[in-house]
């Protein structure tokens, strides 16, 4: 079906698709994430109706907890799969070619549904259009507000020339620039916060990026090995570039965490004991089980079901060390009276890990069905 | 010397005089006598209760710290209110502006723009900003009257009815009472304090007792290496 120049799927087929949904021959991963979908609608429907207080573990002293994080973790997985898009396109075009829409479609959704798992964390989403009636220039958080409008904006625009069977270097250098601006941003909006020694420093917004890099490397080569799964030629034809990635996006996460660590554990200030406090756990999962051991497994382990193993666990131990990010930057209290803890715990409620749970299905289902229903068909016609 | 009982009296007058100069040459401060203070945690119960505070929300808590190794030890008590910083943290961090410095120097939280991000509560060096999550003492199921009484917090009635009405869903602090100070009434925290520890006044009047408080003896403000600037004087 052609629309406004776009190849789009025939509605016959997306009919064909729900069918066999239906019918139960929709696989496993989609089911699943069906029903990660009601509980992340359950979850969402808890806090409208009980309020936030009533189902959520946050509190003053934890004020950003892993809604927050999930937020953090699946934009910067947006933007990898804008870094992946572009080094994709500059320097392996051949191989990665097939894959551009697949990575484009995905980043975009993933970054929707982690706007979503962000709004479930505000205390008054009704009061959102304030962004616009009173800006605040100063802050970096208003800042994230214009930029995502505008990476959001780029992303879909080359979605759009992807499906008219168009490609823009122009528009692809556009979107990585502003995704470096963009997600640089929102590690400026911790960064700044002088307060927070766990988040402080000019090195948080350069670390997300390349935090984010990995995951995207991470996601993209699932990607990859899912599509080659039958046909271990053509997923050696094509692996390179990802698994490339993914080593480099390795690499250097494993260098700024390790310089973050360091920087941390010589600090002297208030605050800065959060590094020795974390050092165990920072460098031996961190560091060593979530980095550097999945490095070495890449260089001895090249199948299709080995690259997607290794690129899930590295995506889980993200999210794991994102969330510890986040929340380890209110473990040592700015101010301890006798009713506070000298070291703050969070557990998430059960409502908090549905909302994460039903952003994660939420990406996931939209592009099993965008697969199913032939969405990325035309793509792989005209480039592969 | 001033004698206790004669303090409030003369700090509402001190109070009155500044109330007749324009707004911006006000410079609202408080000091608080840790030498004075016996950590009976009254300034917290009152302001709790003129601001009608939600659970785990005090805009005033006291710290206490034990100092020396036993025998040789003593405890010392911190009252925290607001600092009401002259270069606050909060209130740049803040993307709709919600939160700003008012003439006279007091931040306040504008209830009807806060979307709740919490981005303030982050960036206080001090803690000072609490998160309102709408929880009640007394669960979810069965309100009391005073947990959904409407306070008087910025001269208007903010009735805690359900999670939809501010100032559920807001970031939450200490704001020197101005409810109180605009109709010429000292703070709670002030008014209640039973060593008469805190004072309060017009820094920039020198015949205020506050002025005077802080000027002959030893000070110091909270983590005033930041930069923030407080307006709040501790007396040692």
């Amino acid at each position: 079906m052609t629309l406004l120049n776009m190849n789009l799927p025939d509605i016959t087929d997306i009919k064909k698709t729900v069918n066999d949904i239906f019918k139960g021959k929709g696989g496993v991963v989609l089911y699943l994430s069906v029903i990660g979908i009601l509980m992340g609608i359950y979850a969402f429907l808890r806090l409208v109706i009980e309020g936030h207080g009533a189902v959520t573990n946050t509190s003053s002293l934890v004020p950003w907890g892993v809604q927050i994080s999930t937020y953090v973790y699946m934009v910067l997985l947006s933007t990898g799969c804008t870094f992946i898009n572009f080094f994709g396109y500059m320097f392996y075009r051949k191989q990665y070619e097939m894959f551009g829409t697949r990575i484009l479609f995905i980043g975009i959704f993933i970054a929707f549904a982690g706007m979503g798992a962000l709004a479930t964390e505000l205390g008054r989403m009704d009061k959102m259009i304030y962004f616009l009636l009173s800006p605040q220039p100063k802050s970096p958080m208003w800042w994230m507000s214009v930029w995502y409008s505008i990476y959001v904006t780029l992303k879909l625009i080359e979605l759009v020339n992807h499906k008219r069977g168009t490609h823009s270097d122009k528009l692809l250098w556009a979107t990585f620039i502003v995704a470096i601006i963009t997600y640089s941003n929102l590690g400026s909006v911790f960064g700044i916060i002088e307060q927070r020694a766990y988040y402080f420093g000019s090195l948080l917004p350069i670390y997300f990026l390349m935090l984010g890099f990995l995951t995207g490397a991470a996601l993209a080569t699932i990607i990859a090995s899912a599509h080659f799964y039958k046909s271990d030629t053509e997923f050696q034809k094509h692996v390179q570039p990802f698994r490339n990635s993914l080593r480099i996006g390795l690499g250097i996460a494993m260098l700024a965490t390790f310089w973050r660590l360091l920087a941390g554990l010589y600090a002297q200030s208030e605050g800065y004991e959060i590094f020795q406090i974390n050092f165990m756990y920072s460098f031996f999962f961190e560091l060593i089980l979530s980095l550097a051991v999945p490095l070495i497994i890449t260089y001895f382990s090249t199948c299709q079901r080995c690259m997607i193993v290794i690129s899930l666990f590295v995506l889980a131990t993200q999210f794991k060390t994102r969330t510890d990010l986040i929340v380890g930057g209110f473990k040592v209290p700015v101010f301890k009276a006798y009713t506070i803890p000298d070291i703050v715990s969070y557990i998430p409620s059960h409502v908090e890990m549905f909302v994460v749970i039903g952003a994660l299905s939420a990406a996931t289902f939209i592009y099993i069905f965008a697969d199913k229903i032939g969405f990325f068909k035309g793509e792989e016609h005209i480039h592969g | 010397m001033v004698k206790n009982e004669e303090l409030i009296d003369i700090m509402t007058e001190d109070l009155k005089r500044a109330l007749k100069k324009p707004a911006d040459k006000r410079v609202w401060a408080m000091a608080i006598d840790i030498k004075k203070c016996i950590g009976c945690h009254a300034c917290t119960t009152a302001c709790m209760s003129e601001n009608l505070t939600p659970p785990h929300i005090q805009y005033r808590p006291v710290r206490e710290e034990e100092i020396g190794t036993f025998p040789n030890i003593t405890v010392k008590f911190l009252p925290r209110p607001c600092m009401q910083c002259e270069n606050p943290p909060c209130v740049t961090v803040c993307p709709v502006k919600a939160t700003y410095k008012r003439e006279d120097g007091i931040t306040v939280i504008d209830y009807n723009k806060c979307i709740g991000c919490r981005y303030c509560i982050v960036a206080c060096p001090y803690g000072a900003r609490s998160s309102d999550s709408g929880n009640y003492y007394t669960g979810k199921f069965k309100k009391e009257t005073y947990e959904v009484e409407a306070s008087e917090e910025y001269g208007k009635p903010w009735a805690r009815k359900n999670h939809f009405s501010s100032p559920i869903g807001n970031a939450r602090k200490c704001h020197f009472c101005i409810h109180r100070i605009e109709k010429g009434t000292l703070p709670r925290c002030v008014t209640t304090c039973l060593s008469n520890a805190t004072y309060f006044g017009d820094l920039s009047d020198p015949d205020s007792q506050i002025a005077k408080a802080v000027a002959k003896v030893n000070t110091f403000k909270y983590k005033e290496l930041l930069g923030t600037k407080p307006r709040v004087i501790y007396i040692t």
